[in-house]
Protein backbone atom coordinates (compact mmCIF):
# COMPACT_ATOMS: atom_id res chain seq x y z
CA UNK A 1 0.00 0.00 0.00
CA UNK A 2 1.21 3.14 -0.86
CA UNK A 3 0.96 6.38 1.76
CA UNK A 4 0.75 9.88 0.54
CA UNK A 5 -2.09 12.82 -0.65
CA UNK A 6 -2.95 13.57 -4.36
CA UNK A 7 -5.18 16.15 -6.10
CA UNK A 8 -6.71 15.38 -9.11
CA UNK A 9 -7.23 18.48 -11.46
CA UNK A 10 -8.75 17.19 -14.42
CA UNK A 11 -11.97 18.56 -16.96
CA UNK A 12 -12.42 15.00 -18.30
CA UNK A 13 -15.13 13.76 -14.84
CA UNK A 14 -15.67 10.42 -16.09
CA UNK A 15 -11.63 9.74 -16.74
CA UNK A 16 -10.89 11.51 -13.26
CA UNK A 17 -13.62 9.18 -12.11
CA UNK A 18 -11.40 6.37 -12.99
CA UNK A 19 -8.49 7.75 -12.01
CA UNK A 20 -9.99 8.61 -8.57
CA UNK A 21 -10.96 5.04 -7.18
CA UNK A 22 -8.18 3.61 -9.17
CA UNK A 23 -5.20 5.47 -7.06
CA UNK A 24 -7.37 4.60 -3.54
CA UNK A 25 -7.11 1.28 -4.79
CA UNK A 26 -3.38 1.52 -4.57
CA UNK A 27 -3.58 3.20 -0.90
CA UNK A 28 -3.64 6.85 -1.65
CA UNK A 29 -5.72 9.69 -0.03
CA UNK A 30 -7.08 11.53 -2.78
CA UNK A 31 -8.91 14.35 -3.68
CA UNK A 32 -10.22 15.68 -7.03
CA UNK A 33 -11.44 18.86 -8.58
CA UNK A 34 -12.55 19.91 -11.96
CA UNK A 35 -11.35 23.02 -12.44
CA UNK A 36 -8.05 25.04 -11.54
CA UNK A 37 -10.00 27.62 -9.78
CA UNK A 38 -11.38 25.36 -7.42
CA UNK A 39 -8.22 23.56 -7.16
CA UNK A 40 -6.53 26.22 -5.97
CA UNK A 41 -9.50 26.98 -3.35
CA UNK A 42 -8.67 23.41 -2.19
CA UNK A 43 -5.03 23.88 -1.75
CA UNK A 44 -5.25 26.87 0.07
CA UNK A 45 -7.30 24.68 3.00
CA UNK A 46 -5.13 21.40 2.34
CA UNK A 47 -1.66 20.46 1.70
CA UNK A 48 -1.47 17.71 -0.88
CA UNK A 49 1.84 15.47 -1.66
CA UNK A 50 1.24 15.28 -5.53
CA UNK A 51 -1.03 17.61 -8.00
CA UNK A 52 -1.70 15.78 -11.26
CA UNK A 53 -3.18 18.25 -13.64
CA UNK A 54 -4.54 17.74 -17.29
CA UNK A 55 -4.82 20.87 -20.05
CA UNK A 56 -8.05 19.85 -20.13
CA UNK A 57 -9.87 21.41 -17.40
CA UNK A 58 -13.51 23.38 -16.64
CA UNK A 59 -13.71 27.03 -15.65
CA UNK A 60 -11.98 29.82 -17.29
CA UNK A 61 -8.30 28.12 -16.34
CA UNK A 62 -6.60 25.84 -18.65
CA UNK A 63 -3.93 23.45 -16.73
CA UNK A 64 -1.08 25.51 -17.96
CA UNK A 65 -2.61 28.61 -16.30
CA UNK A 66 -3.02 26.47 -13.15
CA UNK A 67 0.74 25.12 -13.11
CA UNK A 68 1.52 28.87 -13.43
CA UNK A 69 -0.84 29.67 -10.53
CA UNK A 70 0.24 27.36 -8.62
CA UNK A 71 4.15 27.92 -9.44
CA UNK A 72 4.32 31.38 -8.49
CA UNK A 73 2.82 31.03 -4.71
CA UNK A 74 5.19 30.27 -2.83
CA UNK A 75 3.08 28.20 0.17
CA UNK A 76 2.69 26.18 -3.12
CA UNK A 77 5.01 25.74 -5.56
CA UNK A 78 7.05 23.28 -3.49
CA UNK A 79 4.17 20.94 -4.48
CA UNK A 80 5.50 18.46 -7.47
CA UNK A 81 2.92 18.44 -10.21
CA UNK A 82 2.37 15.88 -12.68
CA UNK A 83 1.03 16.96 -15.84
CA UNK A 84 -0.96 14.38 -17.99
CA UNK A 85 -2.13 16.11 -21.28
CA UNK A 86 -2.92 15.20 -25.18
CA UNK A 87 -1.17 18.10 -26.52
CA UNK A 88 2.56 16.65 -26.69
CA UNK A 89 4.03 19.48 -28.37
CA UNK A 90 3.36 21.76 -25.48
CA UNK A 91 5.72 19.07 -23.49
CA UNK A 92 8.71 21.46 -23.20
CA UNK A 93 6.99 24.58 -22.27
CA UNK A 94 5.13 23.15 -19.14
CA UNK A 95 8.32 20.83 -18.24
CA UNK A 96 10.07 24.76 -18.39
CA UNK A 97 7.71 25.84 -15.43
CA UNK A 98 9.65 22.96 -13.24
CA UNK A 99 6.65 20.30 -13.87
CA UNK A 100 7.97 16.90 -11.80
CA UNK A 101 6.32 14.83 -14.99
CA UNK A 102 4.09 14.95 -18.30
CA UNK A 103 2.59 11.97 -19.00
CA UNK A 104 1.51 12.02 -22.78
CA UNK A 105 -2.38 11.06 -22.62
CA UNK A 106 -4.45 8.57 -23.47
CA UNK A 107 -2.32 6.88 -20.49
CA UNK A 108 -2.74 3.98 -18.19
CA UNK A 109 -3.45 4.65 -14.58
CA UNK A 110 -0.34 2.00 -14.07
CA UNK A 111 1.91 3.98 -15.99
CA UNK A 112 0.45 6.89 -13.80
CA UNK A 113 1.34 4.77 -10.60
CA UNK A 114 4.58 4.05 -11.78
CA UNK A 115 5.06 8.14 -12.43
CA UNK A 116 3.37 9.41 -9.24
CA UNK A 117 4.91 6.59 -6.91
CA UNK A 118 8.58 8.12 -8.59
CA UNK A 119 7.76 11.32 -7.85
CA UNK A 120 6.35 10.80 -4.21
CA UNK A 121 9.24 8.40 -3.65
CA UNK A 122 12.01 11.23 -4.36
CA UNK A 123 9.95 13.33 -2.14
CA UNK A 124 10.20 11.03 0.96
CA UNK A 125 6.62 10.26 1.19
CA UNK A 126 6.16 6.90 -0.11
CA UNK A 127 5.92 4.65 3.14
CA UNK A 128 8.88 1.89 1.34
CA UNK A 129 8.12 -0.62 4.14
CA UNK A 130 4.62 -1.36 3.40
CA UNK A 131 4.70 -1.51 -0.10
CA UNK B 1 -49.10 18.65 -11.94
CA UNK B 2 -46.41 16.20 -11.36
CA UNK B 3 -48.13 13.31 -13.90
CA UNK B 4 -48.15 16.13 -16.73
CA UNK B 5 -43.61 17.13 -15.80
CA UNK B 6 -43.09 13.10 -16.22
CA UNK B 7 -44.84 12.65 -18.95
CA UNK B 8 -43.29 15.93 -20.78
CA UNK B 9 -40.15 14.42 -19.62
CA UNK B 10 -40.89 11.35 -20.80
CA UNK B 11 -41.09 12.62 -24.39
CA UNK B 12 -38.31 14.90 -24.50
CA UNK B 13 -35.97 11.91 -23.73
CA UNK B 14 -37.92 9.95 -26.38
CA UNK B 15 -37.18 13.06 -28.53
CA UNK B 16 -33.51 13.06 -27.65
CA UNK B 17 -33.48 9.62 -28.17
CA UNK B 18 -34.53 10.09 -31.88
CA UNK B 19 -32.44 12.94 -32.75
CA UNK B 20 -28.56 11.40 -34.15
CA UNK B 21 -25.64 12.96 -34.90
CA UNK B 22 -26.09 12.76 -38.75
CA UNK B 23 -29.02 15.00 -38.12
CA UNK B 24 -27.35 17.65 -36.00
CA UNK B 25 -23.92 17.70 -37.37
CA UNK B 26 -22.48 20.30 -39.99
CA UNK B 27 -21.59 18.28 -43.03
CA UNK B 28 -19.05 20.91 -44.53
CA UNK B 29 -16.28 19.99 -42.61
CA UNK B 30 -13.79 22.38 -42.25
CA UNK B 31 -10.21 21.28 -41.62
CA UNK B 32 -6.18 22.09 -41.27
CA UNK B 33 -2.94 19.99 -41.19
CA UNK B 34 -0.74 20.02 -38.30
CA UNK B 35 1.73 22.08 -40.08
CA UNK B 36 -0.16 25.24 -40.88
CA UNK B 37 0.50 28.11 -38.02
CA UNK B 38 -1.98 28.85 -35.93
CA UNK B 39 -2.66 32.22 -37.08
CA UNK B 40 -4.44 30.44 -40.23
CA UNK B 41 -6.74 27.87 -37.16
CA UNK B 42 -7.32 31.31 -35.74
CA UNK B 43 -8.45 32.76 -38.97
CA UNK B 44 -10.76 29.72 -39.72
CA UNK B 45 -12.27 29.98 -36.26
CA UNK B 46 -13.53 33.59 -36.83
CA UNK B 47 -14.27 33.24 -40.28
CA UNK B 48 -16.26 30.47 -39.96
CA UNK B 49 -18.02 31.26 -36.65
CA UNK B 50 -16.61 27.77 -35.38
CA UNK B 51 -14.79 26.54 -32.08
CA UNK B 52 -13.06 23.44 -32.77
CA UNK B 53 -10.84 22.03 -36.34
CA UNK B 54 -10.35 18.31 -36.97
CA UNK B 55 -6.60 18.41 -37.71
CA UNK B 56 -6.09 15.92 -40.42
CA UNK B 57 -3.26 13.97 -42.67
CA UNK B 58 -3.22 14.61 -46.28
CA UNK B 59 -4.78 11.13 -46.88
CA UNK B 60 -7.96 12.44 -44.48
CA UNK B 61 -7.00 10.68 -41.79
CA UNK B 62 -7.47 12.05 -38.23
CA UNK B 63 -4.83 13.27 -36.04
CA UNK B 64 -5.94 15.72 -34.23
CA UNK B 65 -8.20 18.72 -33.08
CA UNK B 66 -7.78 22.18 -32.54
CA UNK B 67 -9.80 24.31 -30.77
CA UNK B 68 -10.40 28.34 -29.41
CA UNK B 69 -9.40 26.78 -26.02
CA UNK B 70 -6.28 25.85 -27.39
CA UNK B 71 -5.64 29.33 -29.27
CA UNK B 72 -6.19 31.07 -25.77
CA UNK B 73 -3.73 28.78 -23.54
CA UNK B 74 -0.84 29.74 -26.98
CA UNK B 75 -2.11 33.56 -26.06
CA UNK B 76 -1.29 32.66 -22.69
CA UNK B 77 2.07 31.64 -23.21
CA UNK B 78 3.13 33.90 -25.58
CA UNK B 79 1.91 36.87 -23.38
CA UNK B 80 4.06 35.15 -20.55
CA UNK B 81 6.98 35.09 -22.42
CA UNK B 82 6.92 30.65 -21.98
CA UNK B 83 6.74 30.44 -26.08
CA UNK B 84 8.52 33.14 -28.13
CA UNK B 85 7.29 33.97 -31.57
CA UNK B 86 10.42 34.69 -33.85
CA UNK B 87 12.24 31.70 -35.38
CA UNK B 88 14.92 34.03 -35.55
CA UNK B 89 15.62 33.74 -31.69
CA UNK B 90 15.20 29.74 -31.98
CA UNK B 91 11.69 30.09 -30.11
CA UNK B 92 8.35 27.43 -30.50
CA UNK B 93 6.52 28.27 -33.34
CA UNK B 94 2.93 28.41 -32.90
CA UNK B 95 1.97 25.03 -35.57
CA UNK B 96 -1.48 23.80 -35.26
CA UNK B 97 1.17 20.54 -33.93
CA UNK B 98 2.12 22.70 -31.10
CA UNK B 99 -1.26 22.78 -29.56
CA UNK B 100 -3.86 20.22 -30.94
CA UNK B 101 -4.86 17.47 -28.95
CA UNK B 102 -4.07 14.13 -30.51
CA UNK B 103 -6.16 11.85 -28.00
CA UNK B 104 -9.85 12.86 -30.59
CA UNK B 105 -12.71 11.43 -29.26
CA UNK B 106 -15.40 10.93 -32.06
CA UNK B 107 -18.75 9.38 -32.56
CA UNK B 108 -20.22 7.69 -35.64
CA UNK B 109 -23.66 8.55 -37.73
CA UNK B 110 -25.97 7.39 -35.18
CA UNK B 111 -24.47 8.24 -32.37
CA UNK B 112 -28.10 9.38 -29.93
CA UNK B 113 -27.66 13.28 -29.39
CA UNK B 114 -28.62 12.30 -25.47
CA UNK B 115 -25.32 10.39 -25.67
CA UNK B 116 -23.52 13.31 -27.42
CA UNK B 117 -24.76 15.60 -24.32
CA UNK B 118 -22.98 13.52 -22.12
CA UNK B 119 -20.12 13.37 -24.02
CA UNK B 120 -19.79 17.07 -23.73
CA UNK B 121 -20.57 17.65 -20.74
CA UNK B 122 -18.36 14.75 -18.95
CA UNK B 123 -15.69 14.78 -20.71
CA UNK B 124 -15.82 18.30 -21.25
CA UNK B 125 -15.59 18.52 -25.27
CA UNK B 126 -16.67 21.44 -27.82
CA UNK B 127 -15.68 19.87 -30.91
CA UNK B 128 -17.03 16.09 -31.64
CA UNK B 129 -15.88 14.99 -35.03
CA UNK B 130 -18.50 12.33 -36.70
CA UNK B 131 -16.99 9.42 -38.45
CA UNK B 132 -17.83 6.91 -41.09
CA UNK B 133 -15.35 4.18 -42.59
CA UNK B 134 -12.60 5.76 -41.20
CA UNK B 135 -12.97 9.38 -42.85
CA UNK B 136 -14.83 12.27 -40.96
CA UNK B 137 -18.52 12.72 -42.25
CA UNK B 138 -19.32 15.64 -40.10
CA UNK B 139 -18.83 17.79 -37.74
CA UNK B 140 -20.61 18.40 -34.22
CA UNK B 141 -20.02 21.42 -32.35
CA UNK B 142 -21.84 23.13 -28.86
CA UNK B 143 -23.81 25.10 -31.08
CA UNK B 144 -25.08 22.81 -32.65
CA UNK B 145 -26.03 20.35 -29.85
CA UNK B 146 -27.98 23.76 -27.91
CA UNK B 147 -29.89 24.29 -31.00
CA UNK B 148 -31.13 20.52 -31.16
CA UNK B 149 -31.78 20.14 -27.60
CA UNK B 150 -33.47 23.23 -26.81
CA UNK B 151 -35.94 23.18 -30.01
CA UNK B 152 -37.05 19.58 -28.74
CA UNK B 153 -37.47 21.10 -25.35
CA UNK B 154 -39.52 23.78 -27.12
CA UNK B 155 -41.73 21.42 -28.91
CA UNK B 156 -42.42 19.32 -26.41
Amino acid sequence: MKTGKILIVEGDMSFSGVLQTQLREKGYVVRAQSSGEKALEQLKREWVDLIIVSTNLQGEMDGFRFIKEVKKDKDLSKIPILMGSSKPGIRKVVEKLGVEGFLEKPFTVNDLNVMAEDILGRQGRVNMDSM
Amino acid sequence: MKKKLNDKLKTLDKKLKKIKAEDIMTEDVITISRGEDLYAAAELMLKNRISGIPVVSKSGRIQGIITENDLFMVMDMVKSGDVLLDKRKKGIIPRVDFAMSVEVKTVSKDTRLDEIIVLMKYKNLHTIPVMQKGKIAGVIGKRDVFKSFYSAVKSC
